[in-house]
């Protein structure tokens, strides 16, 4: 205890070294911090706008789909996929299941013919999924407007600026049926879009599912898409229904919202190793500036050093009279950093920042933080850790000394 | 481990003794021989003054006392036991439990308060908190300074803070207290009384003391008088009480 205490009031020896040890702490580990506290909310934001817009929690596709390649449209879709998705509405964790069909195709305005990305969807579900996550659902609720009317459609932005169709113009969707002949319905854009990523919006098309059904010829679905009340329970939700699919024998195959988020993913890395690379250059930083300012009290107090062996001090003591120094300067320092981050994070949400979009996507994005207490306390016992390791070599070189010269230094 | 020379043990014995100590110094290119084949023993209870001018050899021998330097030969023997085979760190229980040092320049911890200074060698001898209390606030009152326990070194006169030193020395009530030239960084009417105080420890409270100085006042007090000049004994006197 008096090793610590001795640490601790020593750091006021030099109060202007310790001041600019301690704010090289903080503001590095406050920017560390700030930096994973950004990436976190990325990450979140794009895992729950993913999962709400996109993939569900959870799909359910053939059990073939993933082994060959169809030869012909839904060759490996759902059949009497009814009766899966009441079984599936009644497991506990499950708020939504909507059936989906994806195909390709053409659409023309009467004079020009553009390849498309479809998507058949069940509109009013698919709002309700969205809104789970508070995203609007405009384009799935002009579709919803039209009811039971399969002769309607949604364009992607740059689709309908290609063909110059707007709300209520009429267009024609073209593609192969399920049995391979070539079918068309004339259609009314009720509903135009702007997707993430401007190069999607230029193929892509919503339709309801029936209409896909009506243009592909078929009573398949192409895939299950099953969304949770929370994210958290995805792996609980998984293990629940793979257990229903082996009871009742389904022919299904499940997969989770990651294994279908390959954007996701790219983000969630490329944000990983941006934090990675700043934690290490970071903690080089804290290492070597910690090591400084133990190395000088270690030169400056050579011959207290020297009083303190000659008292009775064992090696093993003096170490922890300057480690504990060290240690302290990693707890002030992380333990700032940490309030410093707060601080920050709470202010700058506050101000409901909105960064221009990056190259390749349509719109800006909220420069906004989600700290996390755990990896905050992680980096703040990280700090300690380091300032703890860089206090042992110039340490050590105090409990080598001899004592006589020690007590003779000046 | 060295034990201490206690209560329990033979107490005719000396305290330490050095025999046939030698000791030689490297400075810049040339050897300088700080001691010359030393026999000298520390009896319990005596007041001992090593005098002489700079570079006689009186800190070698107070070094080599305080278990805190070694010679290149011959035997220095603290407890009854030979500590030359030992290692220097191997040595910081005998410190710790039977050393006592006072410092020319007093060598207190700057952070710690004039009690914390005389607590810390009990703290490294695990003394419980009670006990501590009571034998530091003792060893103040002993050297007149219970007023400004709570006071910092820096705030604390010469005189007041070698007063500290000798409390933090003999706190731990150890077999002998060594102090180098104790009142050289201090004005003459200090000095003598810091040489009163230790002289009083002696005779009360029955301290052993060895002292190095080359002021004649202080040589003066030394009831045995060990004087050395170019690493050598050049005489020893004793003087009545």
């Amino acid at each position: 205890m008096t090793f610590l205490k001795l640490g601790f009031r020593s750091l006021f020896r030099q109060k202007r070294r310790t001041a600019v040890s301690l704010l090289v702490l903080t503001f590095g580990i406050g920017c560390l911090l700030l930096t994973d506290s950004h990436s976190r909310y990325i990450e979140w934001g794009l895992r729950e706008s993913t999962i709400h817009s996109e993939t569900g929690h959870l799909q359910v596709f053939h059990r073939d789909y993933f082994r060959r390649e169809e030869t012909r449209v839904l060759e490996l879709g759902l059949e009497n996929f009814e009766a899966l998705r009441a079984d599936l509405l009644r497991l506990p964790d499950v708020s939504l299941v909507q059936a989906r069909i994806e195909f390709m195709g053409l659409i023309s305005n009467g004079e020009k013919s553009v390849a498309c990305l479809g998507q058949g969807v069940e509109p009013d579900l698919e709002r309700r999924m969205r809104g789970l996550f508070r995203i609007g659902g405009a384009t799935y609720e002009a579709l919803a407007a039209h009811g039971d009317d399969p002769h309607v459609i949604a364009l992607g932005e740059g689709l309908a600026k290609s063909l110059g169709a707007g709300p209520g113009d009429s267009v024609t969707l073209m593609s192969t049926t399920a049995d391979g002949a070539l079918n068309a319905m004339d259609v009314t854009v009720a509903a135009v879009f702007h997707g993430a990523a401007s190069d999607y919006d230029k193929r892509a098309v919503i339709v309801p599912l029936r209409t896909a059904r009506l243009l592909l010829d078929s009573e398949k679905a192409g895939s299950l898409v099953v969304t949770l009340d929370l994210t958290e329970k995805t792996d609980r939700a998984f293990a629940a229904i793979e257990k229903l699919v082996r009871d009742k024998s389904y022919p299904v195959v499940l997969k989770k919202w990651f294994e279908r988020a390959a954007y996701y993913r790219q983000v969630e890395r490329f944000y990983r190793q941006v934090t990675g690379v700043l934690t290490v250059v970071l903690f080089l930083i804290i290492f070597f500036s910690t090591s400084n300012t133990i190395l000088m009290a270690v030169v400056e107090r050579t011959p207290e050093i020297g009083t303190l062996l000659a008292l009775g001090t064992n090696r093993r003591q003096t170490l922890a009279t300057f480690l504990s120094e060290g240690l302290w300067i990693g707890l002030i320092g992380g333990l700032l950093s940490a309030a410093f981050a707060f601080l920050a994070t709470s202010g700058l949400n506050a101000l409901s920042i909105t960064l221009p979009p990056p190259p390749g996507l349509a719109d800006g994005y909220p420069l906004a933080f989600r700290m996390s207490w755990e990896r905050t306390g992680i980096i703040v016992l990280g700090t300690i850790a380091a300032a703890g390791l860089a206090s042992i070599l110039p340490t050590l070189r105090a409990t080598r000394m001899k004592i006589v010269d020690a007590l003779g230094h000046i | 481990m060295i034990p201490a020379p206690a209560a329990g043990r033979d107490l005719s014995a000396p305290v330490a003794v050095l025999a046939g100590v030698s000791k030689e110094y490297v400075l810049g290119k040339t050897k300088v021989r700080a001691l010359r084949n030393i026999d000298l023993a520390v009896n319990r209870g005596e007041f001992l003054v090593l005098a002489g001018p700079s570079g006689s050899g009186k800190t070698t021998i107070l070094n080599l006392l305080g278990l805190i330097d070694k010679p290149d030969s011959g035997r220095v023997i603290f407890g009854g036991k030979n500590t030359v085979p030992l290692g220097l760190n191997a040595l910081a229980p005998a410190r710790r439990d039977s050393i006592g040092y006072i410092f020319q320049a007093f060598n207190l911890i700057p952070v710690l308060s004039v009690f914390e200074n005389v607590e810390y060698p009990l703290i490294l001898r695990r003394v419980p908190a009670g006990e501590r209390r009571r034998r530091v606030e003792s060893a103040l009152e002993k050297v007149g300074l219970s007023h400004r326990r709570k006071h910092r070194p820096s705030e604390l006169s010469g005189g007041e803070r070698q007063r500290t030193s000798i409390a933090r020395a003999i706190v731990k009530n150890p077999a002998v207290v060594l102090a180098d030239e104790p009142t050289a960084n201090l004005d003459s009417e200090t000095g003598a009384t810091i040489c009163d105080l230790m002289r009083r420890l002696n005779r009360n409270e029955g301290a052993t003391f060895v002292l190095s100085s080359h002021d004649p006042r202080i040589i003066g007090t030394g009831r045995r008088i060990v004087r050395l000049r170019d690493g050598a004994i050049e005489g020893i006197e004793e003087q009545g009480g």
